[in-house]
C-alpha cells in the first residue's frame, strides 16, 4: 500500500471513529430523563447524582454498547458472507441466518432461560446452533452439481429457509405462551431487547474475539477476490478459508442478532458503504464495516427510542428503512452492469 | 491486527477526553421525593387496568403505562391523566420516564413486571398484583387497603351493584328474564365471539345476569374469544347481541359490511332490533372504571 493511500485510509478510520463518538454523545444525551450535557459529563467521570448514575450507567450505557457491538458484529458477518458467496448482495438477514438464530433463541427462551443463574450466558450458543443449522441447510441446497454456488439460487433458498425458520419460531412461540410470542414478534422487528450489563458482558467478548479472527482472514479474502484459481496458486486452501469465513459469519451474526433482534440489511449496507469509501481491501473494509455498522445501528436505535417516546420504534425498522431501498438500488445497478 | 486496537483505543480515549472536558460538580439536580406528604403517595402504575382501578378510588397516579396497541392512555382514563407521565407499553416500560415521575411506590401486574422486578425496585418499592386472580372488585379492595381508600372502594362497588341492578331490571323488562346474550367483535381481520372469560364474560353473564347463548359456555374460559365465521352467528341463537366495534373508520366499515349481509339480516336479534353496538373502550377494559363506564354507556343506550 502506497504511503499516500495509507494516510487517506487512516483519515477515513479516524473520521468514522469521530462519528462513532458523536453518535455516542448524541445517544447518551437522549432519553425521557432529562440530563444536561454537563450532568452527563460529570456522571461519566464519577460525579453524578444517584439518578443520573442510574440513568446513564444502568439504562443508557449498556444499551448503547450493545447496539455498537451488535452493529459491528452484523456488519462484519455481512462482509464475510459476501466474500463467501462472492456476491456483494449477500446479507445475513436475507439469507436466513437470523431466522435460524431466532429459532435457537426461542428454544432457549422457552426452556432454558430460568434454568440457572446467568443462564443468559448460553444465548449466543443457542443462537449459533440455530444459525449454523440454517447455514448448512442453505449451502447444501444452493450448491449445484459442479459444487459451485449459484447466487440467485442462494438468495431464493435463503428467503425460503428464512420463512421456514420464522414460521417454526412463531409457531413454537404461539404454542408456548403469550409472553414468548410477544417476545418473538418484537424480536422479528429488530428490537434491541438486551439492555443489561450481563448482555454486554456476553456480546462484547463474543464479537471482539470473532471479529479479530475474521480480521486474520483479511489477506486470504483479498486473494479470493481475484478468483479462486488465483488464490489456490498462492498456496492457500480456498475451501478452508471460505468455510472459516462462513463459520465466522454465522458466529458473529447469530451472537449479535440474538441480542439486538432481527436487523436485516445492516450486513449489506455497512460493508457496501465501507467499500465505497476505501475500496475492496478487506484489511480496511472489515474494520470500517464494523465501525459503520455500529454507527448505523446505534443511530437507528437512538432515533427509535427517543423520537417516539411512548411508542418506541424498533431499530430494525429504521435500518430496513434505509437498507431496503439501498438493496433495490444495488440490485438495479448490478443488473445494468451484467 | 494492530489496526483493530488503534480504533478501539481511540474510542476509549475520545470518550474519556470528552467527559473530562467539563469538570464541574452540580448538586442541584439530585432526586428527592421525601418532600411529598406521606398521605399523598406518588404512585406509578405499570398496568392500564390498575391505573383505572386507582382512578376509580380517586387516586391519580403520577404516571402510567399506555395501551399497547393504542400507544396512549385509554380514552376513559386519559382525561384524568393529563399530568401523568407516559411509561410506554407494559411490556417495555420506559425506565427513564418511570424515574422522571419520582414514584414513592410502584403498582404492577405480576404477569408483566416479574421479569424486570429488580430494576423497578431500584426506583421504588413495588406492589405486585395478580390480576388473573379474583375480580376487579378484589383488586379495587386490595388497592383501597394499601392506599387508605377502603371506604371509597366499598362505596364504588356498592354504587356499581346499584347501577347494574337497575340495568338488570330494565333488561328483564325489555327482553324477558331468560334472555340469552352473546358478544361479538368485528375487526378488519376477523369476527370474534367472546367466551364467558374476561373481559366481556363477567360483565354480561355475572353482573348483568344475562343467560349465555347456546355454545358460549362451551367455548371455555381459557381464551377471551374465539374466531368464527359470520355464517355461524345464527347457531348461537342469541336474543341479544352485543357488537364491539372499535372507534375507528376501519372497524366501522367492517361492521357496515356485516350489517349489510343477508346472514346478519336474517338473525332474529337483528330483526327484533336487539343489538347493542358498543366500543372497545371502556367495554374491553376489565377494571373498576372500565366496567362502571360500560354500564353507564349501556344505561344511556337503553334510555334511547
Amino acid at each position: 500500500m502506497a504511503p499516500k493511500r495509507r494516510n487517506s485510509l487512516l483519515l477515513y478510520i479516524l473520521v468514522t471513529l469521530l462519528l462513532v463518538f458523536l453518535t455516542f454523545l448524541f445517544s447518551i444525551n437522549l432519553g425521557s430523563y432529562h440530563l444536561s450535557l454537563l450532568e452527563v459529563a460529570n456522571t461519566l467521570v464519577g460525579h453524578g447524582s444517584d439518578n443520573s448514575i442510574l440513568v446513564l450507567f444502568e439504562y443508557r450505557l449498556p444499551r448503547i454498547l450493545i447496539a455498537l457491538v451488535g452493529g459491528a458484529g452484523i456488519a462484519v458477518a455481512g462482509s464475510l458472507l459476501q466474500s463467501y458467496t462472492g456476491n456483494h448482495l449477500a446479507d445475513t438477514g436475507l439469507l436466513g441466518l437470523h431466522a435460524g438464530a431466532s429459532f435457537g433463541l426461542i428454544i432457549f427462551m422457552s426452556f432454558f432461560s430460568q434454568s440457572f443463574l446467568y443462564a443468559e450466558m448460553l444465548i449466543p450458543f443457542f443462537a449459533f446452533i440455530g444459525g449454523i443449522l440454517a447455514a448448512i441447510l442453505i449451502v447444501y441446497l444452493a450448491k449445484s452439481k459442479n459444487r459451485t454456488i449459484n447466487t440467485n439460487k442462494l438468495i431464493l433458498i435463503g428467503i425460503a429457509v428464512s420463512a421456514l425458520f420464522n414460521a417454526i419460531t412463531l409457531f413454537l412461540s404461539l404454542r408456548l405462551s403469550d409472553e414468548t410470542y410477544s417476545f418473538a414478534a418484537s424480536w422479528l422487528l429488530g428490537n434491541i431487547w438486551a439492555r443489561d450489563w450481563i448482555h454486554v458482558s456476553i456480546i462484547l467478548p463474543w464479537v471482539a474475539i470473532f471479529s479479530l479472527l475474521a480480521y486474520r482472514l483479511a489477506h486470504p479474502l483479498n486473494l479470493l477476490q481475484v478468483g479462486d484459481e488465483f488464490a489456490q496458486t498462492t498456496g492457500i486452501s480456498v475451501k478452508y478459508i471460505k468455510n472459516n469465513a462462513l463459520l465466522l459469519a454465522v458466529l458473529l451474526s447469530s451472537g449479535s442478532v440474538a441480542m439486538v433482534g432481527n436487523i436485516s440489511f445492516l450486513g449489506l449496507l455497512a460493508p457496501h458503504l465501507a467499500r465505497q469509501l476505501v475500496g475492496s481491501d478487506y484489511r480496511l473494509t472489515l474494520p470500517l464495516s464494523a465501525i459503520l455498522g455500529s454507527i448505523i445501528l446505534l443511530l437507528s436505535d437512538t432515533i427509535g427510542r427517543s423520537l417516539f417516546e411512548a411508542n418506541p420504534i424498533p431499530a430494525g425498522i429504521f435500518v430496513a428503512f434505509i437498507g431496503g431501498p439501498y438493496f433495490i438500488f444495488l440490485l438495479l445497478k448490478n443488473n445494468r452492469s451484467v | 491486527m494492530k489496526k483493530w486496537f488503534l480504533p478501539a483505543s481511540f474510542t476509549l480515549l475520545a470518550v474519556f477526553l470528552g467527559a473530562c472536558g467539563n469538570e464541574t460538580t452540580t448538586n442541584e439536580v439530585t432526586s428527592d421525593s421525601t418532600t411529598e406528604a406521606a398521605t399523598e403517595q406518588r404512585i406509578a402504575s405499570l398496568s392500564i387496568h390498575l391505573t383505572n382501578d386507582l382512578i376509580a378510588l380517586d387516586i391519580i397516579p403520577v404516571g402510567s403505562v399506555v395501551g399497547g396497541s393504542l400507544g396512549d392512555f385509554l380514552p376513559q382514563s386519559a382525561p384524568y391523566l393529563k399530568d401523568a407521565v407516559k411509561y410506554g407499553p407494559a411490556k417495555e416500560v420506559d425506565m427513564e420516564a418511570l424515574l422522571v415521575s419520582k414514584p414513592d411506590v410502584i403498582v404492577a401486574d405480576e404477569e408483566f413486571a416479574t421479569a424486570n422486578l429488580a430494576d423497578y425496585e431500584d426506583i421504588a418499592p413495588v406492589q405486585l398484583f395478580d390480576l388473573d386472580e379474583g375480580t376487579w372488585r378484589d383488586h379495587l379492595t386490595l388497592l383501597g387497603q394499601n392506599f387508605n381508600k377502603e371506604q371509597k372502594a366499598e362505596q364504588f362497588i356498592s354504587d356499581y351493584e346499584k347501577k347494574t341492578e337497575e340495568i338488570k331490571a330494565k333488561l328483564d323488562e325489555q327482553f324477558g328474564e331468560n334472555a340469552t346474550a352473546m358478544a361479538i367483535r368485528v375487526t378488519n381481520k376477523e369476527l370474534r365471539v367472546f367466551s364467558t372469560a374476561r373481559p366481556m364474560g363477567p360483565i354480561l353473564f355475572e353482573d348483568l345476569d344475562l343467560e349465555p347463548a347456546n355454545g358460549i359456555v362451551e367455548l371455555g374460559t381459557e381464551e377471551p374469544y374465539q374466531v368464527i365465521s359470520k355464517e355461524v352467528i345464527g347457531d348461537f341463537d342469541a336474543d341479544i347481541i352485543f357488537v364491539v366495534v372499535n372507534n375507528d373508520e376501519e372497524a366501522q366499515k367492517v361492521y357496515d359490511q356485516l350489517t349489510a349481509s343477508s346472514v346478519w339480516q336474517s338473525l332474529e336479534a337483528v330483526q327484533k332490533d336487539q343489538i347493542f353496538v358498543v366500543s372497545d373502550q371502556p367495554w374491553l377494559d376489565y377494571s373498576a372504571l372500565g366496567n362502571s363506564m360500560a354500564i353507564d354507556e349501556l344505561s344511556n343506550q337503553l334510555k334511547e
